[in-house]
């Protein structure tokens, strides 16, 4: 799994690339605090290239969220494949994060809150 | 003055005497020394020999009774031996590493261990024409070659051609000497058995759902007959009760035994009553015709396939490389996507469960896990090395309550998407069913 991290419009992006698994959560975990710990309010957590993630991952993504959401900042989920799409579903994870079909869209939303 | 010359003629007389008495009997000392060299020199070759035969049985034991085995597989050998120690040979050569593995593994091991493997082995049997410490030796130096190259090819016509070569190179030393051999290797994961011949007595191979028993021929010379000899490769896919039988021919003449009927005639029977009937008939055969000859009896009988068994370090990297494994199983049986993604999905949450809860992420401890095939449905029971728990206590029908919990999550899903789930071992053990639609 990779991790690439670019700036638009004063939101961080995160894309990830590869299946998020227990193992893999890790790098996502690290990539995620390091954006938080630099102050930024404003991430999209891109899961464009992800075919498949688990409980772990959601977890971590739950933590990033309680931690920004703290400092007053905010997490959106953008593009995400059907099947994990459906796993935010069945955990009603689509009512706990912001999920948007296009990058362009989450960094509207996330302008609007400012 | 004539007794004077009486009595020189007398004293030369008796000195001749006595001169030929010392000298016959030095002679007789000689030869009394020489006979005793003689049989010492006799007790020491015997004793040698003695050696070098318990030498060489030793070796055959150690390759004959070699702890290898094959996931699914069971394995029986018969060793009919007399007194000599004779060019028939059979072993397991297990595979540590397979290179189409290691080319879809996530994450290479590093080791020179794959811990996914032994789901895939490879056999040899054969049989050459020289006897003794000399055939003992030989056959130490083909098996070892054959284990070289199975540890980083798994096509046994290739396998057969490096043997081949090896043996066609130490002929320059062994003048008239010839091997046969017949190569298996066995993918559990796939059920498939792929072979080749080097001229050796096709096995019998007896498909139960078929009720039917046939020879694996294949064409191929015998070996060491030319250099970079090339071999036919053949396959056949295997079902649970499906038996393969092998020997070293008693014969050395072109009249075998007809091992197909005999098989045929004894195959309804277990494996041990089926080989002491063919073991029997053997013995009788080589006794009836005067032979005195050594011979080596396989019997293999699938208990499973497709099969998978593994024992991993609990680490979380191991997640991904078992999953893929599995998966790889499934797809063999035809799953489809939409179960692939169920399936990857459970497994990724009970593995997660059995390194991080079970097993306290110690990659020092293990977990086990075996797949297989029932009722046309796919199941995998994975095992930690932990206490277990209570897990009656447990909901997994719903999600946690609070929606930024970050735990819970797991068994809900895995619930969602197999078709069966329960625990065993007070809790270290989870079984989950997929059917395969």
């Amino acid at each position: 799994m990779e991790v690439k991290v670019d700036k638009m419009k004063g939101a961080e992006i995160i894309t990830v690339f590869g299946k998020i698994d227990a193992y893999q959560s890790i790098k996502l975990k690290d990539a995620l605090n390091e954006i938080i710990d630099k102050g930024s309010k404003k991430i999209i957590v891109n899961l464009h290239d992800v075919s498949f993630l688990d409980s772990t991952a959601l977890g971590t993504l739950i933590s990033a969220l309680k931690k920004i959401k703290n400092k007053g900042g905010e997490i959106c989920i953008t593009k995400l494949q059907p099947g994990v799409g459906e796993i935010f579903e069945l955990t009603r994870l689509n009512k706990v994060f912001k999920i948007f079909p296009s990058n362009e869209e989450a960094i509207d939303y996330l302008t609007s809150l400012e | 003055m004539y007794h004077i010359l009486g009595y020189t003629f007398l004293a030369a007389a008796l000195i001749l005497m006595a001169a030929l008495f010392f000298s016959k009997s030095k002679e007789n000392k000689k030869l009394l020394i020489k006979n005793s060299l003689l049989e010492e020199e006799i007790r020491n070759f015997t004793k040698k020999l003695d050696e070098d035969l318990r030498l060489a049985h030793d070796f055959k034991r150690q390759y004959l009774t070699n702890n290898h085995s094959l996931h699914g597989v069971d394995v029986s050998v018969r060793h009919f031996s007399d007194s000599v120690v004779g060019g028939e040979f059979f072993s397991l050569i297990p595979l540590d590493k397979n290179p189409d593995r290691c080319r879809r593994c996530i994450e290479p091991c590093g080791s020179s261990i794959c811990h996914l493997a032994k789901n895939e082995g490879s056999f040899i049997i054969g049989d050459m024409n020289i006897s003794g410490l000399p055939a003992a030796l030989m056959i130490a130096q083909v098996l070892s070659t054959a284990e070289q190259v199975a540890g980083s090819i798994t096509s046994p016509g290739k396998v057969l051609e490096r043997v081949n070569n090896f043996i066609y190179k130490s002929k320059s030393q062994q003048h008239n000497f010839y091997t046969t051999a017949f190569y298996g290797y066995i993918d559990q994961r796939k059920g498939v058995l792929k072979y080749s011949h080097g001229g050796h007595e096709p096995p019998i191979y007896y498909s139960r759902s078929a009720n039917k028993a046939r020879r694996l021929e294949a064409p191929g010379l015998v070996l060491g007959t030319n250099l970079n000899q090339r071999f036919e490769e053949k396959e056949v896919y295997l079902s649970q009760g499906d038996k393969i039988i092998m020997y070293t021919p008693l014969l050395e003449e072109k009249e075998t035994v007809n091992l197909l009927g005999l098989v045929t005639k004894n195959i309804q029977e277990n494996m041990n009553s089926l080989l002491d009937n063919v073991e029997k008939e053997l013995k009788n055969l080589a006794q009836s015709k005067g032979h005195k000859r050594n011979f080596i009896l396989v019997g293999l009988e699938i208990v499973n396939t497709p099969f998978g068994q593994y024992k991993v370090p609990a680490h979380l990297f191991m997640i991904s490389k078992v999953t893929e494994e599995v998966i790889f199983i499934a797809q063999q049986l035809g799953m489809r996507n939409k179960g692939i993604i169920a399936l990857r999905i459970s497994l990724n949450e009970i593995l997660s469960n059995a390194i991080i809860h079970g097993s306290g992420k110690d990659p020092n401890k293990s977990i086990e896990i075996v797949v297989w095939i029932e009722d046309k449905s796919l199941k995998v029971k994975v095992k930690d090395s932990g206490k277990g728990f209570d897990y009656k206590k447990l909901d997994f029908e719903k999600i946690p309550e609070d929606l930024l919990a970050e735990e819970g999550r797991g068994l809900f899903l895995v619930k969602h998407y197999v078709d069966e789930m329960h625990f065993d071992d007070g809790g270290s053990s989870i079984t989950i069913t997929k059917v395969i639609d």
